[in-house]
């Protein structure tokens, strides 16, 4: 009988919480889309208008998202291209020119890199390569698309090592010793045949790790300028987070400007449900391949 | 003993079991023999409304004793029908415990009568002299026939009416198959056994009745001298004859 | 010869490209200690920021408590929640269509850009709901953040260990409660334990969602939870965004960095030396 409630008692807890993570997540929907509202019956199709610029606060106000949501799409896909370049080579370097044991090690050491704070990455990104390149290459201040594409890309750096290092000792356990032993080399294997075998895998990973760029906050915002103008590499920009971020505490409750920025944020949701949804996709394609 | 009457179970729309309809006698060794893929482990897994765990659907109707099982609580029904699988699994806990935490649950809780039982079912299952010393060793250091034995004593601290055992000995050396099939010809008479297996010579060994499943259908159920001595149907007759 | 120039090259590009992330990932830690370790200091961790402007001399001492308050806070609502939600999809769902949903919205959670878990908590908690600007407020925002990476995390440890014992304790007639807090539970504690303490890691190193919930520049140590809190992510932004100054900037990304090292490193270690078992 003590053992029937107690039995009930722990099922209901998990149900409870189990609802809870479902409950909140149709709260932060709704609420998005319901504080969306007042800006879409008002401004409608001019926030997305090429010719409408970001001046919220001027005597005519101009909600324009189109640099914002140009500059975030910008940043990342120069912090994908970035982190696949030099993810998939060091996973190739780990894997097959390092002794198993320093590359273990090396592998948990990236992996600590995932757990560095986004402050961190943009206070690096503002000492280190802003400086650069405001002394190295004349800019007034050295805040542009291009550090924080990079500052963003080594962010990215541990995630799409760790999953390519997986797709590639699985795919070099299947494929290289027959191709050995038909006299190729261990670089031409690579190149042409394992490579092309994790080509689907890194191609979702690299839509997933799109997808965490987009929603990047405070190391881009450190170093990207925070100009509202359409993205440049070397000029100043501005992402739909890292604005939100800026604009929010300054906002009254209720106002036009809060709900653009809620639209903003709908918006980035749209894109990132797109993206994650292919890469989705993608892995359920390569999950039937393979069997 | 237990009355099965048209079952029939399936997941989603595929449908695995067509319509069985059987008695499993009481005191007696029943084993289901068939080809890989026929459907013995779905159905003994319908017995106890595992199947329904893994998401399976069961209608028709089976009757324990008289009552239907669908009318039990799960917990209930799945003490009075124990359950032994293919792989012999050992929770990671000294060998006391994998016991008593079945114990606990059903109610013994008297300290003294916890180790009572405990050695009762170690000796039934034939384990408790390599053991005896030794029960507060960890169990995953068990080897795979002990681990087998030991989940035959703790299916048997639950104190079942009926016993179904999946393939138990097909993961086990010959020496544990034989100690495992020894260990149930001697419980026969407390207990009610249905023994799945791929292995007709075990069947022979020590069935009382066979169950010959073909392709989710039930095709003979007859008494074990006579199905190996005349097997009724075609499929039956292919497989012994490569015995 | 062509083939022997391939190889040369391919080796090459890799060897470099590979040395440069190897590189970059040292100087990501060395330069933070380096920098740091000049105002780093027993007095530094203990005392109250001083100077004026407010940070540029003294200590971070609320900053480090605020945080680890923050951290295990949210720590603790998000891991429960997070570890239930993984214990219900992994043990109680089958076929069912609600898990199909608590699914979607792991998933969903786990996408959405910290900033928005800020954004919604300060329409809807302090707006909407009328709470302050508080610990609790800022631990219920970084909760929500928290819970997917648990709950991900979870739901793989107890699908490894936990199903076969789990059917084997159904077939014995016993109940998946009882299963779960006498057998399965136990048995991953540890991991689980671990996976909740980086969620505390991920957490205290989070800014976005506490700008405007709690976090302010200036406090004490906080005492109750309707107290705002300064947050050592937090203080270092404000450090640096508003030039106050660098070397103090340092010395905070150093004990922020330093103690979320810390914390990893121990849950790593101990995953290490049960795979040994």
């Amino acid at each position: 009988m003590f053992k029937k409630l107690s039995d009930k008692f722990s099922k209901g807890i998990i149900y409870l919480a189990a609802f809870l993570v479902t409950a909140l997540m149709a709260v932060m929907l709704i609420h998005i889309v319901k504080e969306s509202i007042p800006a879409f019956s008002q401004l409608g199709i001019k926030m997305v208008l090429p010719s409408t610029e970001w001046h919220p606060v001027s005597q005519k106000p101009q909600y324009g998202l189109l640099p914002a949501i140009a500059g975030t799409l910008y940043v990342s896909a120069i912090a994908v291209v970035l982190a696949l370049i030099f993810g998939v080579a060091c996973a190739c370097f780990l894997d097959y020119y390092l002794p198993k044991k320093m590359a273990s090690v090396f592998l948990a050491f990236i992996d600590l890199v995932a757990g560095i704070p986004s402050v961190i990455f943009g206070f690096i990104g503002l000492t280190v390569l802003v400086k650069t390149f405001a002394t190295h290459l004349h800019m007034a201040a050295g805040q542009c698309i291009l550090a924080a594409g990079i500052v963003l890309g080594i962010m990215l750096l541990p995630f799409v090592i760790s999953t390519c290092h997986e797709s590639l000792q699985t795919a070099r356990k299947t494929y290289e010793f027959s191709a050995i032993t038909l006299g190729f080399s261990r670089e031409f294997t690579l190149l042409h045949f394992i490579l092309p075998a994790i080509r689907p895998g890194i191609i979702a990973g690299a839509m997933m790790a799109f997808g965490r760029a987009l929603g990047e906050t405070m190391a881009v915002m450190m170093v990207i300028g925070n100009s509202p103008i359409y993205p440049k590499l070397l000029g100043r920009g501005q992402t739909l987070p890292a604005l939100t971020a800026l604009e929010m505490g300054s906002i009254e409750y209720g106002s036009l400007h809060l709900s653009v920025l809620y639209v903003a944020n709908a918006v980035l949701l749209v894109i990132l449900f797109i993206v994650l949804g292919i890469s989705y996709l993608l892995k359920r394609r390569l999950a039937t391949h393979e069997n | 003993m237990l009355n099965i009457e048209n079952l029939k179970c399936g997941f989603g729309k595929h449908e695995i079991l067509h319509g069985i309809s059987l008695t499993i006698p009481k005191g007696q060794i029943t084993a289901i023999v068939g080809q890989s893929g026929c459907g013995k482990t779905t159905f003994l897994k319908s017995l106890n409304r595992m199947v329904e765990e893994e998401g399976g659907y069961l209608s028709g109707a089976i009757t324990l004793e008289g009552t239907d099982i669908k009318s039990l609580p799960k917990e209930e029904l799945r003490r009075r029908i124990g359950m032994v699988f293919q792989q012999p699994i050992a929770f990671p806990h000294s060998i006391e415990k994998n016991l008593s935490y079945v114990l606990k649950y059903h109610g013994v809780r008297d300290k003294k009568e916890i180790s009572e039982k405990i050695t009762e079912s170690l000796q039934k299952a034939r384990l408790y002299n390599e053991v005896k010393d030794q029960l507060k060793k960890s169990a995953l250091k068990l080897s795979g026939g002990q681990k087998q034995r030991l989940a035959i004593a703790r299916s048997l601290c639950a104190d079942p009416e009926i016993l179904l055992l999946d393939e138990p000995c097909s993961a086990l050396d010959m020496k544990n198959t034989i100690a495992i099939e020894e260990t149930l010809l001697e419980l026969k008479k407390q207990y009610t056994f249905v023994i799945v297996t791929h292995n007709l010579a075990q069947a022979k060994r020590i069935a009382d009745q066979v169950i010959f499943m073909d392709q989710g259908k039930v095709l003979e159920v007859t008494e074990k001298e006579q199905f190996f001595a005349n097997p009724a149907s075609e499929p039956a007759k292919e497989q012994i004859q490569y015995m | 010869m062509r083939t022997k120039l391939q190889k040369f090259f391919t080796r090459l590009i890799l060897s470099i490209l590979g040395l440069c992330v190897i590189a970059v990932t040292l100087f990501l830690f060395l330069y933070v200690f380096w920098k740091g370790k000049k105002v780093f200091s027993l007095s530094f961790l203990l005392d109250k920021p001083a100077g004026v402007p407010l940070g540029t001399a003294g200590g971070i001492y609320p900053a480090l408590m605020g945080s680890i308050y923050l951290g295990a806070l949210s720590a603790l609502i998000g891991g429960i929640l997070g570890i239930g939600a993984a214990i219900y999809l992994v043990f109680y769902s089958t076929g069912k269509r609600f898990s199909g949903l608590v699914n979607m919205a792991i998933t969903g959670l786990s996408g959405i850009p910290s900033i928005l878990f800020g954004l919604v908590g300060y329409t809807l908690l302090i707006y909407r709901f009328g709470l302050s600007r508080s610990l609790l407020c800022s631990s219920l925002c970084v909760a929500a953040m928290i819970i997917p990476f648990v709950a991900i995390r979870a739901k793989k440890i107890l699908d490894e260990k936990g199903r076969e014992y789990m059917k084997t304790s159904l077939s014995l007639g016993l109940s998946r409660e009882y299963a779960l807090r006498k057998m399965i539970l136990p048995a991953c504690f540890v991991e689980l334990l671990g996976t909740v303490a980086l969620g505390m890691a991920y957490g205290m190193g989070a800014v976005a969602p506490i700008l405007y919930t709690g976090a302010v520049m200036q406090a004490d140590v906080p005492h109750s939870l309707s107290d705002p809190f300064m947050s050592l992510p937090y203080h270092l932004y404000i450090l640096v965004n508003n030039g106050f100054s660098l070397d103090y900037a340092y010395g905070t990304a150093f004990v922020l960095m330093l103690f979320l090292l810390i914390i990893q490193l121990i849950c790593k270690f101990i995953t290490y030396l049960r795979k040994d078992n």
